[in-house]
């Protein structure tokens, strides 16, 4: 097959094929849109590529994604800044965003400790939340590291470091996602319901 | 070969977008390593992704010569992950444990024991108020399961056995266990102990109360196992480091 092919085309393929969900056949079909499309519109799509790679840096304060020193959530003055809420990746944040609820600050740590792959501390923004914690107006830290061992785990070290600063730290609610059935619930949802079950008003 | 048996997961690697290998610890077959198909999907098989410490009993499809087995049924329970996730010194002791275990044994060696071994610490662990005398007594467990057992009743060069009446105590990691005051001089990393590490070494049960003592035969053994190895431990850090700030907190 290879010899079909010019070696743009090929380099072409090659790099959309390295694209995750994207198997050797769509690398193909792509590659043959992006051939046969007009030039500007082609253009437009590595121009918007080079962009992010280009532009997009860590927000000073949060680590969010920015494109000046501060992302759009810390530059935002109407932002209840004295609330943290801590997630692992901006999708993360972006996922608590389209919810309309938060109006709270983010702190994106890049990860989560990972003691068996030798993920520390060190190799995540946490030195920097704690200073913000220490430094600012936080009186509250909320947790939003995903529920799984690791995330907990980071969650739990975090917490550790913050003991004895004037802050409330809280974690997600987690159990019986609404509109879901019991029935069908698994073992793990169904024990942090029962373990985190809540007073009815 | 069709492997049933009691299982505990002690590390997962992400495989593909919806997989994972998993390395389990058998009761009965050891360590055996597999591929969890589809684990990740939102459908998974095994009730969502696999994590280390989910337990319970596994049915793994073990070809002869193939690297990995492949995990074709697991109904872990999650009781041992929901408690380190309230606890941080047990969550990074159990880390720990996990990496002692993966780095001490191979592939398919059986090690009667271990298994019951591994959850009886975690249960240890996520059940009690300091986890520090558990993982030294799961440490010492660990070293007699892999024939590394230290030797405690006694001087580990002569033979003389154990007498509170010695008058000093060393270890020596190179003689591996005890070291009387005649044979320390042919042990240059022989280090001396007081008597309650001592009697923390031979029985846990006398570290329940002795933070300092606890955490200062922990590191013994930890820096033990790092030159038994000859290398480095991944877990180890944080584990040295959850315990300070636990002593020093109280
Ligand atoms: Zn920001
Ligand atoms: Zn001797």
């Amino acid at each position: 097959m290879d010899s079909l092919y010019t070696d743009s085309i090929k380099r072409l393929i090659e790099q959309l094929g390295r694209l995750p969900g994207i198997g050797p056949k769509s690398a193909e079909r792509l590659a043959f849109y992006i051939l046969h499309t007009s030039k500007d519109e082609a253009l437009a799509l590595a121009d918007a590529i080079r962009a992010v790679k280009e532009q997009i840096r860590p927000c000073k304060d949060c680590f969010n994604l920015a494109e000046g020193p501060l992302c759009p959530i810390c530059a935002d003055p109407r932002r209840d800044h004295n609330t943290i809420c801590v997630v692992e990746q901006p999708k993360d944040l972006v996922a608590l965003e389209k919810t309309g609820l938060c109006n709270w600050v983010y702190h994106v740590l890049g990860g989560h400790i990972c003691p068996l792959d030798g993920i520390g501390p060190a190799d995540l923004t946490i030195d920097r939340l704690i200073e913000r914690v220490r430094s600012g107006q936080v009186r509250e830290v909320v947790m939003a590291t995903n529920p799984t061992l690791d995330g907990d785990g980071t969650a739990l070290h975090i917490a550790s470091l913050l003991r004895g600063l004037p802050v409330r730290i809280t974690r997600l609610a987690r159990g019986l996602p609404a509109g879901s059935t019991i029935e069908y619930a698994n073992d793990k949802v169904l024990a942090d319901a029962i373990l985190g079950r809540q007073t009815i008003q | 070969m069709l492997i049933k048996d009691q299982a505990i997961c002690i590390r997962t690697i992400d495989y593909a977008e919806t997989s994972q290998v998993i390395t389990l610890l058998t009761d009965t077959y050891g360590k055996i390593r597999a591929i969890a198909k589809g684990s990740k999907r939102p459908r998974s098989p095994f009730g969502g992704p696999i994590e280390v410490f989910s337990y319970g009993p596994a049915v793994i499809l073990d070809k002869p010569h193939a690297q990995l087995g492949t995990l074709t049924e697991f109904q872990p329970r999650f009781e041992i992950i929901s408690g380190l996730t309230r606890n941080l010194q047990a969550y990074n002791a159990a880390m720990l444990a996990a990496e002692l275990v993966d780095r001490f044994t191979k592939d398919h060696d059986p090690h009667p024991g271990l298994y019951q071994l591994v959850l009886g610490f975690l249960r240890d662990v996520v059940s009690g108020p300091n986890p520090l005398p558990a993982t030294i007594g799961f440490q010492l467990g660990l070293l007699r399961q892999v024939g590394m057992q230290l030797v405690l009743d006694g001087c580990a060069n002569c033979r003389r056995p154990y007498s509170e009446d010695w008058p000093a105590y060393y270890f020596s990691s190179s003689a591996n266990g005890l070291v009387c005051r005649d044979c320390e001089g042919s042990f240059p990393d022989r280090m001396m102990l007081g008597l309650e590490a001592v009697r923390g070494l031979q029985d846990q049960a006398n570290l329940a109360s002795a933070g300092p003592v606890a955490r200062s035969v922990a590191r013994i053994l930890i820096d033990h196992i790092t030159r038994i190895l000859g290398h480095q431990l991944r877990t180890a850090r944080q584990f040295l480091q959850g315990m300070a700030c636990h002593g020093s907190s109280g």
